[in-house]
């Protein structure tokens, strides 16, 4: 079992450079932000599905439907009540709501189901190393993507680890359904510190390796094993977020898929 | 072309440790020799290692004395990332050391970091995967792969900088006899091309083709010779934390003055001297293994399970019965579906189809904590469970959470202690207690649920030859109290001198499901599921083609004739 979402197949997101990806991500994140009105929120919602398909993403949706329903459920909840100076139509007690707060929870939860969708879609068809060298082209710290690179690592070794914990312990008749709060809480001692006593040991363990294996040896700069060219369709996508983020930021400000004043 | 290895007067005492853990090593390697580093556990092996490609004391603080030279350079005290490129270093736990997303640029690391031009680089990665047989893995997670292609890996991702001193910390410790096997041709073929090799082991066959042998004691160099001159005398072995190897410690037992070390060498040895196999003796042994088994205790119908995202079937269509009282060894390769069998048998996994019931009570519909009275699990790591801040409430854990009350958790606590030979040690901190003793303390926290059934998963790794019998000899003592024991290994010697039968798997499937004896006499099941006989079976297979499966066993079996012999 692994926990990575990286999907090794062949897509057009996968043969993308990377530096091309990170930079477009951050503009696509745009389009979805910019509509407060849940049929433009559900438009851009569709039209996110189109990168998840070329990205070769789709299998990983079904990883986080449930991720998805949460966020939407809870974002329409949340909002339908806490969205300030709107007139009440329905109230109970101290809480009251009204159909704008209504269908502006609801735009939101598709909005943050869209920006999950465009994450998805990132993880599915880019390696963590091709992340960290994007930063690194990009300027970031080398230090700074070591340490990224360091909890990519970590973070599936810990969910391994934590699946074998928990297993040894309900073997041992640890029950993690049942009783109060605080009692569930307590119960949790003998799954973290197992947990936490591996997470320290596996720290060194990885850092140990890591320097074992020569990294911040040569002195004129790392290697890549693969070659990443930029072609034409990297352009066209970064021309292309580009040119989605502006044209949703130019309808919004011509007061389109606007509900309420406000993002 | 290897380096020369020169270890002087090296004494290292790690930071707030109130003994060295190494204490005036001087140890000399010829450019391009084999050597194996044995001694029990905490005997310092895994800290000369890492005192030979500078982690120690570069990345682990504490006090060193003394130098380590490869070739004509001191390698301590400089950055681990120089001496990567000459000192290639397999750590024990190999899993931590793959660190990228896919096998060939887990192979290109070491390369990428040393700075080689990427045409390089992707000639030199394919050759690494095609020598260690990994070329059907290429574009997979490493996560992905099973036990023995990890460790592959790992060393191949460890040779890519073509090192010429290569040190490996315990390879074999989580691989099958074939994966075991296999890594020994490799090694060879180093050795071959001039590597120097360093292998800290517990395994003493495995040490028996190297040019040299290195013993250490608590943190002492203790022997430094050929092999065959400490392996000749098994109570030395002994002494020294070391399993003595089955052919001379058959010959001590018949006291007789040769020592050979393999089964060819005993088999000559044994027919020059009239030695034969007693039929009546064989027929006696024969009986005396094979024992009484209670009533159906745990049935496995028609069990496939196959894990999320999984490619295929972990377990496919296995149908089972263990008894009450039978001592049960799984075998199989890594990978071939025995834990996960083994945690069907409590519950913990549920079958994709078919069904598993323990006392009559199907898995499926019983609460894992329920089967928790029923069958005991213990991990191989002890440390995925141990959390407690005294042993008393480690081991006590379990009969709280079954609703014990204090004074039956205190008579429960102090019974399995008792078992496990580690009365006294109520009060103390189970995580500075030795491997051996927390995994023993694993086993008390697991006997005080007083399960009918104790499941262990591979319960000798990482442990030394004495601590390997200790351990065996106690669960052999819990079946004759009465526990059901299954053991999950791939420590052949144990499975055939301490099991009664053997189930074996095979990609998921059942392959064989008989008494030990029947198993190891199989050649072509052996053969085809990847395992390997112990040297007396060999021997006595040699002999007269009985399959005997203990010293112990074949010393009482063999006749000498009279008048034949010096």
């Amino acid at each position: 079992m692994t926990m990575s979402l990286f999907r090794h197949v062949d897509s057009i997101g996968h043969r993308r450079h990377p530096v091309a990806k990170l930079l477009a991500l951050p503009l696509l994140f745009v389009a979805p932000l910019a509509f407060n009105d849940p049929l433009w929120a559900l438009g851009m919602l569709l039209l996110t599905f189109v990168i998840v398909l070329a990205s070769a993403a789709l299998p990983n949706v079904g990883r986080v439907v449930g991720l998805g329903a949460i966020l939407l459920v809870m974002s329409t909840l949340l909002w339908a009540l806490m969205l300030p100076e709107r007139e009440p139509t329905w109230t109970l007690g101290p809480l009251c709501a009204s159909p704008t707060s209504v269908m502006y929870g609801l735009a939101m939860g598709l909005r943050l189901n869209a920006l999950l969708l465009l994450g998805v879609a990132y993880v599915s068809c880019t390696r963590p190393e091709e992340f960290t060298w994007a930063l690194r082209r990009i300027g970031v710290p080398a230090t700074a993507t070591l340490a990224l690179s360091l909890t990519f690592r970590l973070a599936p070794m810990l969910s391994g680890t934590a699946y074998t914990v928990t297993q040894a312990q309900t073997a041992r008749g640890l029950d993690l359904r049942s009783g109060g709060l605080f009692t569930r809480i307590a119960r949790y001692v003998p799954l973290i510190v197992p947990i936490l006593a591996y997470a320290m040991r596996s720290a060194d363990d990885v850092t140990r390796a890591l320097e074992s294996r020569g990294l911040g040896a040569a002195s004129s700069g790392r290697t890549e094993y693969h070659e990443y060219r930029w072609d034409a369709g990297d352009t066209l996508l970064l021309v292309g977020a580009l040119a989605l983020a502006a044209g949703a930021i130019w309808l919004r400000a011509s007061g389109l898929g606007e509900i309420v004043g406000r993002l | 072309m290897g380096d020369a290895v020169e270890v002087t007067g090296l004494s290292f005492t790690y930071r707030g440790a109130e003994r060295p853990a190494l204490q005036g090593v001087s140890l000399s390697l010829d450019a391009g020799e084999m050597c194996y580093l044995m001694g029990r556990t905490g005997a310092g092996k895994s800290t000369l290692c890492r005192c030979l490609n500078g982690v120690i004391p570069a990345m682990q603080p504490g006090e060193l004395v003394g130098q380590v030279r490869v070739g004509e350079d001191v390698i301590s005290g400089r950055p681990v990332y120089e001496t990567a490129r000459r000192v290639g270093m397999l750590f024990q736990d190999f899993e931590a050391q793959l660190l990228a997303s896919d096998v060939e640029r887990e192979v290109a690391f070491g390369l990428e970091n040393a700075g080689m031009p990427g045409e390089q680089m992707r000639e030199r990665v394919p050759m690494l995967l095609d020598l260690m047989d990994l070329t059907h893995v290429i574009g997979r997670d490493p996560a992905t792969l099973s036990g023995g292609e990890k460790q592959r890996l790992a060393l191949a991702a460890v040779l890519a900088p073509r090192p010429s001193v290569l040190v490996l910390d315990e390879p074999t410790t989580d691989i099958d006899p074939r994966g075991k096997e296999e890594l020994a041709e490799i090694l060879a073929v180093q050795s071959d091309l001039g590597t120097t090799l360093l292998i800290a082991e517990h395994e003493t066959g495995d040490a028996l083709d190297a040019g040299s042998l290195a013993v250490l004691r608590e943190g002492a160099l203790a022997f430094d010779g050929e092999p065959e001159q400490l392996f000749a005398d098994p109570e030395r072995c002994r002494e020294l934390g070391i399993l003595p190897l089955q052919m001379p410690e058959l010959f001590a037992r018949l006291d007789l003055e040769a020592r050979p070390l393999t089964p060819d060498d005993a088999v000559r040895s044994l027919q020059q001297n009239g030695w034969s196999l007693g039929e009546a003796e064989c027929a006696r042994a024969q009986r005396e293994k094979e024992g009484q088994a209670g009533d159906a205790l745990i049935e496995v119908e028609g069990v496939s399970f196959t894990y999320p995202q999984a490619r295929g079937p972990a377990l496919d269509d296995v149908t089972l019965t263990i008894a009450e009282g039978e001592f049960v060894v799984v075998l199989g390769e890594n990978g071939s579906g025995k834990s996960t069998l083994a945690r069907h048998l409590n519950g913990l996994l549920s079958p994709t189809s078919g069904s598993v019931r323990v006392a009559g009570r199907d898995t499926r519909e019983t609460p894992v904590q329920q089967m928790a009275a029923q069958v005991g699990y213990l991990f191989q790591n002890p440390d995925h469970q141990i959390f407690a801040a005294t042993v008393r409430e480690e081991v006590g854990f379990g009969p709280h959470n079954l609703g014990a009350d204090e004074a039956e958790v205190e008579r429960r606590v102090g019974e399995a202690l008792e078992m496990v030979e580690l009365r006294g040690t109520e009060e103390a901190s189970p995580f500075v207690l030795t491997k051996g003793e927390r995994q023993r303390v694993a086993l008390a926290s697991v006997l005080a649920c007083r399960p009918r059934v104790i499941v262990f998963d591979e319960p000798t790794t990482g442990l030394d030859g004495i601590q390997q019998r200790a351990m065996m000899d106690l669960l052999a003592r819990l079946n004759a109290e009465g526990h059901t024991i299954i053991v999950i290994t791939h420590c052949t010697w144990a499975a055939a001198e301490y099991a009664r039968r053997a189930i074996v798997l095979d990609e998921g499937r059942l392959v064989a499901d008989a008494s030990v004896r029947e198993v190891f006499g199989d050649e072509e099941l052996l053969a085809r599921t990847g395992q390997v006989r112990p040297d007396v079976t060999e021997l006595s297979q040699a002999l007269g083609g009985r399959t005997l499966l203990s010293v112990d066993e074949l010393a009482r079996c063999l006749r000498r004739h009279e008048g034949r012999g010096p």
